[in-house]
């Protein structure tokens, strides 16, 4: 059977792995801590703040608090960090230790933070959810009126294909007239502690719970938007910049628009290629939404296939679906491969998690910036792919679909 | 190899019951050992005299096999502190290493001493994969311990469809507020199987107890000495073992009412 959507302890470890002064311990088995490492491993092997009490038979039996004590001990002594961040998988709740008792132990010492993750309870998106309503229950102190416009951004993922991209650009893209707060991708202690201060809270699609606890508390507005892929995507979450904080920024739109002109230019016959190309899309809510709006609208794609993960999508019936069509390309995630395999066509990835390649340059997929990536690697891969290697040489090679 | 289980809800006096047949066996000439599946670790207090290490806590050396009273080998599971950790985790790890280390070699008899009832997958592991061959039931003619020996039989029937686990019968401990031995005997009956032997009230059995002995080691010549002995020797010799057929509830508690009323 294959699962559409990871377990509860990926979707904490991803809403809490980027806060860059934390050091994240999995009490666990060793396999908790293996896959999420794993599927960090390609995004950033530089940045590893993860560690595991590694929960034996011995733990089980008899319990594994000492081990998690240890593990504790061990971080602060050898990372110094400013908080630390305990995910318990199932085995640690099915036994049911007092990790709650435990933390309390360590709190005058450091911040300690306790997250359920056991993936017999729930799914990614629970733990997303529920790890980041935690931190901010935990963490939030009353709200300051800030002297710039803010913003928080929810729903970013720390393993993000291209989380470092995607958040520079953002931050160009909104200039100085704008600062983003807290970003759930990329934040620290301090940032979390200040995550009042904004003026709106921005989730694209994840991170809902935490800014519906952020208005009861601080009546912070909050708004929920798809994944700004494309040049629409991105004038989408400019547009609601402006209508908050009364801005113009025509003047970006204007910019934006003629850059991407400038990069479609160069390639303007095989963009006429793609003009009703059978693709299939399947990912998580906004970016899956964000994604098949920018294919259809902006590259004139058919979406013949489309499958949100959260939906309890069934995946047999899924790729029964795509493999009796004649998807010319997958969009999705790693774990999506296999369908591209099945029906030899290329894997364009783009959600969460991507651990089969890596992206160090600065090539955001988010915006005008990402709409001419994306068509970079579109273009790249139909030429490079298996059935269709030298598609666009010539003239005849560019509608064999 | 005998292979015996004694189960019963808690208190009842499955301890008790189990170290004095095992001393019983082993004044027969038998070799003995107990396995104390329960995490307190006090099955076996009374044939040793004290308390012994743990297989769980002392894996890794020899120190938790003990010999106690006329060379009976004594070996408890131990288990985690109460409140935490996974008790029965803790049972099928012991019982694992037991027989990997072939530690019962040349054992005649095998007596397991389970914890209250069958709470969870873990301590019904004696009940599975050849550990017993048949299962005893101790209780009282109260009405929980009955209710609690109905319920075990659900676990017993379970596994009897796969595996050799068969109820051997019923001991009755004869400690309740009000003896009815008629009652337990209609309900093993209805159950399909009998009542084995009886552990009458006895001064001795607590006197024994508080000296951290078996009643048969410290008053050999009373008569509930004698009376253990008969029950032991019902046990071996017994061979008629069944699949129970556990009452519903309601039947349970009619049959109990019909007898609290007369």
């Amino acid at each position: 059977m294959k699962c559409s959507n990871p377990c509860k302890i990926f979707g904490a470890y991803q809403a809490l792995g980027g806060i860059e002064d934390s050091v994240v311990i999995f009490h666990s088995v060793v396999g908790c801590h293996f896959a999420n490492m794993s599927f960090h491993l390609t995004r950033d092997m530089e940045d590893l703040r993860q560690t595991c009490t590694v929960i034996n038979d011995r733990d089980i039996i008899l319990n594994g608090e000492n081990s998690l004590r240890l593990a504790i001990e061990n971080v602060i002594s050898l990372y110094r960090p400013r908080l630390i961040i305990v995910i318990t998988g199932c085995v640690t709740e099915i036994i049911k230790d007092d990790v709650d008792r435990i933390v309390e132990e360590f709190r005058k010492r450091v911040d300690v933070i306790y997250i359920d993750g056991a993936g017999f309870k729930s799914d990614f998106e629970k733990g997303y959810e529920d790890a980041l309503v935690k931190l901010v229950k935990t963490f939030s102190i009353k709200k300051e009126k800030s002297k710039k416009p803010l913003i928080n951004i929810f729903g970013m993922l720390y393993d993000d294909y291209k989380r470092k991209q995607d958040i520079l650009a953002l931050n160009e893209v909104l200039g100085d007239k704008v600062d983003i707060g807290f970003i759930s991708a990329s934040a620290n202690l301090e940032s979390i502690k200040r995550i009042a201060y904004a003026d709106v809270n921005i989730a694209f699609g994840r991170g809902i719970e935490a800014c519906r606890f952020l208005k009861d508390k601080y009546n912070q507005s909050y708004l929920q938007m798809d994944y700004p892929y494309g040049i629409e995507g991105i004038k989408g979450f400019l547009g609601v910049i402006a209508d908050t904080f009364n801005i113009d920024y025509s003047e970006t739109i204007k910019n934006l628009e003629e850059n991407s002109k400038e990069a479609f230019n160069k390639i303007y016959s095989y963009l006429n290629s793609l003009y009703g190309l059978p693709v299939c899309v399947v990912g998580s809510y906004s970016r899956a939404r964000g994604m098949k709006r920018f294919l259809e609208m902006e590259l004139g794609m058919e979406v013949v296939s489309f499958g949100i993960r959260e939906k309890s999508l069934n995946m047999e019936e899924f790729i029964a679906n795509v493999s009796s069509s004649d998807t010319a390309l997958v969009f999705g995630s790693s774990f999506d491969g296999d369908i591209a395999d099945r029906l030899k066509v290329p894997l364009i990835p783009f959600d969460y998690p991507v651990y089969d390649r890596v992206s160090i340059s600065n090539t955001p997929y988010i915006g005008e910036k990402g709409a001419v990536n994306l068509t970079e690697d579109i273009l790249n891969s139909i030429m490079m792919g298996v059935k269709n290697r030298g598609a666009f040489y010539n003239e005849e090679d560019m509608y064999i679909w | 190899m005998k292979k015996i289980c004694i189960y019963g809800k808690g208190g009842i006096g499955k301890s008790t019951t189990v170290s004095n047949i095992a001393v019983s066996y082993s004044i027969m000439g038998l070799k003995v050992a107990v396995i104390g599946c329960d995490p307190k670790a006090d099955s076996t207090r009374n044939i040793m005299g004290k308390k012994i290490p743990t297989l769980l806590k002392n894996h890794d050396n020899q120190s938790f096999i003990n010999y106690g009273y006329n060379g009976i080998l004594c070996i408890e599971a131990g288990g985690p502190p109460p409140g935490t950790g996974c008790a029965g985790r803790g049972i099928v790890v012991a019982l694992e290493k037991i027989r990997e280390d072939n530690l019962l070699e040349g054992i005649d008899v095998v007596i397991y001493d389970v914890i209250g009832d069958v709470v969870c997958g873990g301590f019904s592991s004696p009940l599975r994969e050849n550990i017993a061959d048949e299962v005893y039931i101790v209780t009282t003619s109260d009405f929980m311990s009955l209710y609690a020996a109905n319920n075990i039989c659900r676990g017993i029937q379970k596994y009897a469809q796969t595996g050799d686990i068969r109820l051997g019968g019923i001991i009755v401990n004869g400690r309740s507020s009000v003896m009815n031995i008629d009652m337990v005997g209609e309900i093993a009956g209805r159950i399909g199987t009998k009542i084995i032997g009886i552990m009458p009230m006895s001064k001795y059995i607590t006197l024994a107890e508080m000296n951290r002995k078996t009643v048969i080691e410290l008053y050999p010549n009373e008569g509930i000495s004698q009376d253990i002995k008969s029950l032991a020797k019902s046990i071996y010799d017994n061979d008629d073992r069944c699949i129970p057929v556990p009452l519903l509830d309601e039947e349970l508690e009619k049959i109990c009412q019909s007898y609290l009323f007369i």
